[in-house]
């Protein structure tokens, strides 16, 4: 998981405001700032908000989930379908 | 199990960008009145009436000139509701007659507050009808209120400005509690300051130390209760308010954010984000023992307490989930169970609930756009449709290529669920939609799938409208947007890479990374 800062509501977010944010919220996934627009390859269509934008990508980088109203179950279900089955200790398979 | 517990911060922070404005709404009793439109029963022309009445009912929304982005929302016995705004500041409203809310003080901001966003996320109050009884507001400090601070009002005196108003520079401050003449204020990883307050200064005598990521705290018969965003819940003893001992902890899953506690049941109820809804029984302070945890379907950010005499448990509670809004069944703790969900009507169909206040059978709504205001009826039980995407993206065709996409719906109401037809509206000329089947049942509880079907005529985007049309009370025909071959990038793309400069140092490339699944987060901290 990493988080994208992508320059705030003024354009104004700096390293200052984004370190303090990773402070408040306790995340500890690494962080960058872009302000380049990469966000903007998912804009455009109805009920489309700016932020947050949460895009799942499988291992090639092809999406698999683009989320634009986070919703727990919905990611846990595309995440879990993106990873390898559990293994118990036993050698059978998690269910 | 939840898998993405640290999310929950992004989803309270990073919603801040568009002004939504809200649609006009009502109940069934109030439809006729103006301004008031009914549930969109004309999307399913062929629906009979629900036999069933709703058990939670929106009744009104506070009427704004602008959005409000409520967050914490606290309630006094004599019928305020006082209402923390991320853009305006506390608001005070009277709501003595519930269903016709008045506010009648506020915005109020701190004087240190830049005055088109005061800001304030969390309230402390003193619930007394003295008329110097203070509300105390903290604003964590952000891009656009970069001074963090803490501001204390007369609340009952219309009009009055801050009495007191507190600096804390670029520190944080999140949830705040008052207890005898001293002020509690979480402070994330500092961990909680102690204040003295003083007629009109707050004055720093301590800090509790020992939590990770200290989120909110409230004081209950000499004891406070903290939340730590990074553990669980911890209780101190206020023998002397100053210097809080720690008497007893509990580790809680998700992110722990807000508690409250029902003194009569010695029970807290903890708001855990992703986590959902704890229960611990805190009969013994030294010792709090988890009950059980209820497993929101969204990510439960205040819990209210749907209680009007002290001495006895409360029966409900109100979460603010998200999504939407939940009445939960609180009669077995260890086993708390949905009794109703509310997903108010926003313009834009996605409501952002973040703060709940509760006065018995009246419930206060803070949604993004507005307060809400809702009658909770206990004799009544209704079915009540989720649908998990109310935005539906179909994987990319070609031209003539049929795809396919599931649906989910679930029945989280208490009566059985019966999806009686499926219509389609708003249909653009690119693509041809097809859903299926076009009637369900399901039971209390249960889940299922509806196919969607996309055929592609040509290489645009394709939109459509689904209504589900059910005997759910509250929303009869619920509305899905279908999308299909978006212009953007989207399901089965690739995605662009890109590049940043990390907080920790160093550059990042996308496509450096590729190899195992990743997910993005795309955020502002405003």
């Amino acid at each position: 998981m990493v988080g994208i800062n992508t320059g705030g509501l003024r354009g104004d977010d700096d390293l200052a405001s984004v370190e303090r944010f990773i402070d408040q919220t306790g995340i500890t996934f690494p962080v960058g700032l872009d302000f380049s627009g990469s966000h903007a390859q998912y804009r455009g269509g109805p009920r489309i908000s700016p932020f947050p934008i949460d895009v799942l990508v499988d291992a090639e980088g092809r999406i698999r989930l683009l989320s634009y109203n986070y919703d727990a179950d919905e990611m846990e279900a595309a995440v879990e379908a993106l990873l390898p089955p559990l293994e118990n200790t036993d050698g059978g398979t998690a269910p | 199990m939840r898998i993405l517990p640290l999310s929950l911060p992004f989803t309270t922070l990073l919603f801040k960008t568009l002004l939504f404005k809200t649609l006009p709404l009502c109940s069934a009793l109030l439809a006729g009145l103006a301004g008031c439109i009914p549930p969109p029963t004309s999307f399913c022309p062929e629906q009979a009436a629900s036999p069933f009445q709703d058990p939670w009912e929106v009744r009104t929304r506070l009427a704004t000139d602008t959005f409000i982005e409520p967050l914490e929302v606290q309630t006094t016995p004599d019928g305020l509701v006082l209402f923390c705004s991320g853009v305006q500041g506390l608001n005070v409203v009277n709501a003595q007659v519930p269903n016709a809310p008045v506010r009648v003080a506020g915005p109020l901001g701190g004087s240190l507050g830049d005055r088109r966003f005061p800001r304030c996320q969390h309230i402390a109050l003193d619930p007394s009808i003295d008329p110097q009884s203070l509300a105390f507001v903290s604003n964590r400090g952000d891009e656009i209120q970069p001074d963090a601070y803490i501001a204390g009002f007369a609340y009952r005196a219309v009009g009055t400005p801050e009495q007191i108003t507190h600096n804390l520079g670029q520190r944080t401050v999140e949830g705040l509690a008052l207890g005898d003449g001293f002020l509690y204020a979480a402070m994330h990883n500092e961990g909680v300051a102690v204040f003295s307050v003083g007629a009109s200064t707050l004055t720093e005598v301590g800090t509790i130390e020992g939590l990770n990521n200290a989120w909110s705290a409230t004081v209950d018969n000499g004891l406070l209760y903290v939340v730590d965003a990074g553990f669980g819940l911890v209780i101190y003893d206020l023998e002397d308010g100053a210097n809080p001992a720690e008497l007893g902890r509990v580790p809680l899953s998700g992110a722990p954010q807000y508690v409250t506690v029902d003194a009569a049941l010695s029970v807290a109820y903890v708001a855990a984000g992703a986590g959902g809804l704890h229960a611990v029984d805190v009969s013994t302070p030294s010792a709090p023992g988890w009950l059980g945890t209820l497993d929101t379907p969204g990510s439960a950010l205040q819990v209210a307490l749907a209680q009007t005499d002290l001495t006895r448990p409360a029966p409900f509670a109100y979460v603010a989930d998200w999504n939407q809004a939940l009445v939960v069944d609180l009669a077995d703790p260890a086993d708390m169970r949905i009794f109703s969900a509310e997903r108010v009507e926003v313009s834009d169909g996605f409501p952002r609930v973040l703060g709940i206040g509760g006065a018995g059978n009246f419930s206060f709504i803070g949604e993004w756009t507005g307060l809400f205001v809702a009658e909770l009826f206990p004799a009544r039980s209704a079915p009540d449709l989720r649908v998990r995407q109310l935005l539906l993206e179909m994987p990319k065709a070609d031209v003539a290529e049929v795809v396919s996409a599931a649906l989910i719906v679930e029945n989280i109401g208490s009566e059985p669920l019966s999806i009686s037809d499926v219509v389609l509206r708003n249909r653009t000329a690119s693509g041809d939609f097809e859903v299926g089947p076009t009637s369900l049942t399901l039971a209390p509880g249960e889940a299922d799938v509806l196919e969607v079907l996309f055929t592609a005529t040509d290489d645009r985007t394709a939109q459509a409208r689904v209504y589900l049309c059910s005997d759910d009370p509250d929303r009869p025909a619920t509305r899905v947007d279908l999308v299909g071959n978006p212009e953007r990038n989207g399901r089965g793309d690739l995605v662009d890479d890109f590049q940043m400069q990390l907080t920790t140092g160093g550059t990042w490339r996308l496509s450096e990374e590729l190899g195992s699944p990743m997910l993005l987060a795309y955020f502002a901290t405003f």
